[in-house]
């Protein structure tokens, strides 16, 4: 019972911190704590995904929590502060089109403009389901936020991780849509872990010289002598 | 239940591309996987009794009509791989331990692409046109070369952080059906049912959202910056795959998405805004393809170009441009692919890129009669000459177009112009070079496994710029029906 009045204010807090953890996403120079924010992130939307739980006593909230948990806050992060260790790469200097600052005020502008939109168009949404209009404005913000991150960020491993605070974005709303079927966050998950793993392998490439670039493969065992055909 | 020989199909072809270890094998496998799913596809098309018999899958027109494109192009890609691929590991461009990792890619992107095509649910399409991204980047990327992987990066990037966008849109989609029913749905045919009555500021968003994600997948601007790159990175085969059948995926998913639009309230604003994107897409296509001085890139920005003018025909929203554009995909694939292949050839006799990074082609009725002739063909055809299917295409579209505003024809003729400049400009002083005597390159022949796909797509696209098969326009105008743009046409 108070787990459920809790849960309301809860939420609202940890989707506010997730915001906070895309800012420093944006802000962020040092490669292992861009890693560290994201697992902060993805831990928070399993928060957020218990506090559902407790207020609508979904078990299928209680999956994705748990889903997430394994993929996000421990599985994705281990696999890329994995090669960041193996690559020796520690900080990311370098932006284009935007500095951090100037990145972290546009994001500002995007929450308000956002809110301002979705407020105007959903309004009827608004008055009927405040927690969905609360998380359909973080979660998408958090998605713009991220392609910011992508779009700003030069290096391939930062451009990942961008994408991956949108990806948590689009989970962070997709939490207050509880009858998506579980299958599908399932799936979405999957399709993300062969995301990562795919443009990491690739990213090895790019963020080091390309004359290291097989080197690292067979380093890795993503590239084999003895796997050709003949 | 003949749909699932699909699946069964696929997962019997990776298998035993698992096992064996025969380089000739594995690449025949590559070929029979498309051609057995071509003949499926045709058999399905001939038997509309069996299409209600799953529930898995959705079979209609529509989806029957994008699946035979689908498994044309990918049937002749992978005849032409043979020789292709073949050269490529000859010369040492591609090494002989990733030709594994092609022909999985090559049939398990096949695989998913028929699974995006055929899937009743729109979640379930969204995965696997975001797993038709993830394999096409693995093919992109597959010469291991800085320039390639960097192309297979960016579209990555572009095309993924767009398409969670188009997930956002799937879930306020959800949401809508579900204020208005009691129960959200993601199938396709429960939301078109009840379209009509959705919320219209829900629905609204919906349609925004999902459009950016499936207009980053066709190339659309200003989403297309990966599209030029990639495809003309991209080992020729895996071009021709991608511009032929891959960017049909994206616009699958925008002609659904707008059928389900043609009942809500907000039809008309969801019109001008494909209208719009449409413009502005061939405009800076037809533009960029004056800058362009290489081949690849040229044929990039051309495929840019026809699919703004296919959401022209969808913004129009009317059942003949609706028509006009499954005969203008059609006949684009077709031709494009068949260009690709011959900027394939051209590509290993002239070792392009060079050092310098231009193309330089000379000599060229003289070292490949037969490119030249398939390339200026292709041209040709784009450009909308009479007989090829492109023809029919643009005048059908164009006169639909009329019904809005008929500078919408004039502008779009004026950007015809521009492209058929860049097309003549680039062929005619390649086809007038020469190398000074002695300097040139040694001849290349090119394999039968890669001139015989060029000239069946060619008699293909002519045949159906010709000839109006047997019960093609009924089954054309059932797909119509099928998008929900009903009506007489």
């Amino acid at each position: 019972m108070i787990l459920t009045e809790m849960a309301p204010a809860w939420i609202r807090i940890c989707l506010i911190l997730t915001l906070v953890s895309g800012g420093f996403l944006l802000s962020s120079r040092n490669l292992r704590n861009l890693v560290r924010t994201y697992q902060v992130q993805s831990f928070l939307l399993v928060l957020i995904a218990l506090g559902l739980t407790a207020l609508e006593q979904n078990m299928v909230l209680l999956l994705v929590a748990a889903l997430t948990l394994i993929s996000k806050v421990c599985g994705i992060p281990y696999c890329i502060g994995f090669i960041q260790k193996r690559m020796s790469l520690k900080q990311d200097l370098t932006f284009s089109y935007l500095r951090p600052p100037g990145a972290l005020m546009l994001s500002i502008l995007i929450i308000l403009l956002v809110y301002i939109c979705f407020a105007r168009i959903l309004e009827s949404l608004y008055e009927a389901n405040s927690l969905f209009f609360l998380g359909s404005v973080i979660g998408v913000s958090l998605v713009l936020m991220g392609l910011i991150a992508v779009c700003t960020r030069k290096m391939a491993i930062s451009k990942v991780l961008g994408y991956l605070s949108m990806e948590n974005g689009v989970l962070a709303f997709g939490l207050f849509v509880t009858e998506l079927p579980f299958f599908i966050e399932f799936v979405v998950i999957i399709d993300l872990i062969i995301l990562v793993l795919l443009t990491s392998i690739m990213t090895v490439g790019i963020d080091s010289s390309i004359e290291e670039y097989k080197d690292r493969m067979q380093e890795f065992h993503l590239w084999s002598e003895e796997g050709g055909i003949s | 239940m003949i749909a699932i020989l699909y699946l069964i199909l696929a997962c019997v072809i990776l298998l035993l591309q698992f096992i064996m270890r025969k380089h000739r094998s594995v690449s025949m496998l590559g070929v029979l996987h498309p051609v057995i799913s071509l003949g499926i596809t045709v058999y399905l098309i001939g038997t509309p009794a069996q299409w209600n018999a799953s529930s898995f899958f959705l079979i209609d027109h529509l989806s029957l009509f994008i699946m035979l494109i689908t498994s044309i192009i990918f049937a002749a890609a992978a005849i032409y791989a043979v020789g292709y691929i073949d050269g490529l590991v000859k010369s040492g461009d591609l090494e002989r331990r990733s030709l594994r990792i092609f022909y999985f890619g090559f049939s398990l992107l096949l695989a998913v692409t028929t699974m995006a095509i055929f899937t009743p649910n729109i979640a379930l399409f969204w995965i696997c046109a975001e797993l038709t991204t993830v394999l096409s980047a693995l093919l992109i990327a597959i010469l291991a070369l800085r320039a390639t992987i960097d192309a297979s990066l960016k579209y990555i990037f572009i095309c993924s952080t767009s398409m969670l966008f188009s997930f956002i849109g799937i879930i306020f989609l959800f949401e809508a059906v579900r204020n208005k029913t009691g129960a959200g749905s993601l199938e396709w045919t429960d939301i078109m049912r009840q379209a009509a009555g959705l919320e219209t500021g829900m629905v609204w968003i919906a349609f925004v959202f999902f459009f950016i994600g499936f207009a980053a997948k066709s190339g659309i601007v200003p989403f297309h910056t990966w599209l030029p790159e990639a495809h003309a990175k991209a080992p020729s085969a895996v071009s021709a795959v991608l511009s032929g059948a891959i960017l049909n995926i994206g616009m699958y998913g925008i002609i659904r998405m707008t059928g389900i639009m043609k009942d809500t309230a907000v039809f008309a604003q969801v019109s001008v805004l494909l209208l719009i994107f449409a413009m502005i897409t061939m405009g800076v296509a037809c533009l960029s393809m004056l800058r362009q001085k290489k081949l690849k890139p040229l044929i990039a920005f051309s495929s840019i170009e026809n699919m703004g003018f296919i959401l022209l025909g969808i913004g129009i929203g009317s059942p003949v441009s609706l028509f006009w554009v499954l005969f203008h995909m059609m006949g684009h694939s077709c031709i494009k692919a068949g260009l690709f292949f011959s900027a394939g050839i051209l590509h290993r006799q002239y070792k392009l890129p060079t050092r310098t990074g231009e193309d330089e082609i000379g000599d060229l009725f003289l070292l490949q009669p037969f490119a030249a002739g398939t390339l200026m063909a292709g041209f040709a055809a784009l450009m909308g000459m009479p007989l090829f299917p492109l023809f029919l295409s643009k005048v059908g579209i164009l006169l639909s177009s009329t019904a809005i505003s008929v500078w919408i024809p004039a502008l779009v003729l004026v950007l015809f112009a521009c492209a058929a400049v860049a097309l003549i400009r680039f062929y005619l002083p390649i086809m007038a070079a020469r190398f000074p005597s002695g300097e040139g390159p040694v001849p290349y022949t090119a394999p039968l496994s890669m001139k015989l796909p060029i000239v069946i797509l060619l008699l293909l696209s002519l045949m159906i710029g010709t000839v109006m098969i047997p019960g093609e326009e009924a089954f054309l105008t059932a797909a119509v029906i099928d998008c929900g743009f009903g009506g007489q046409i």
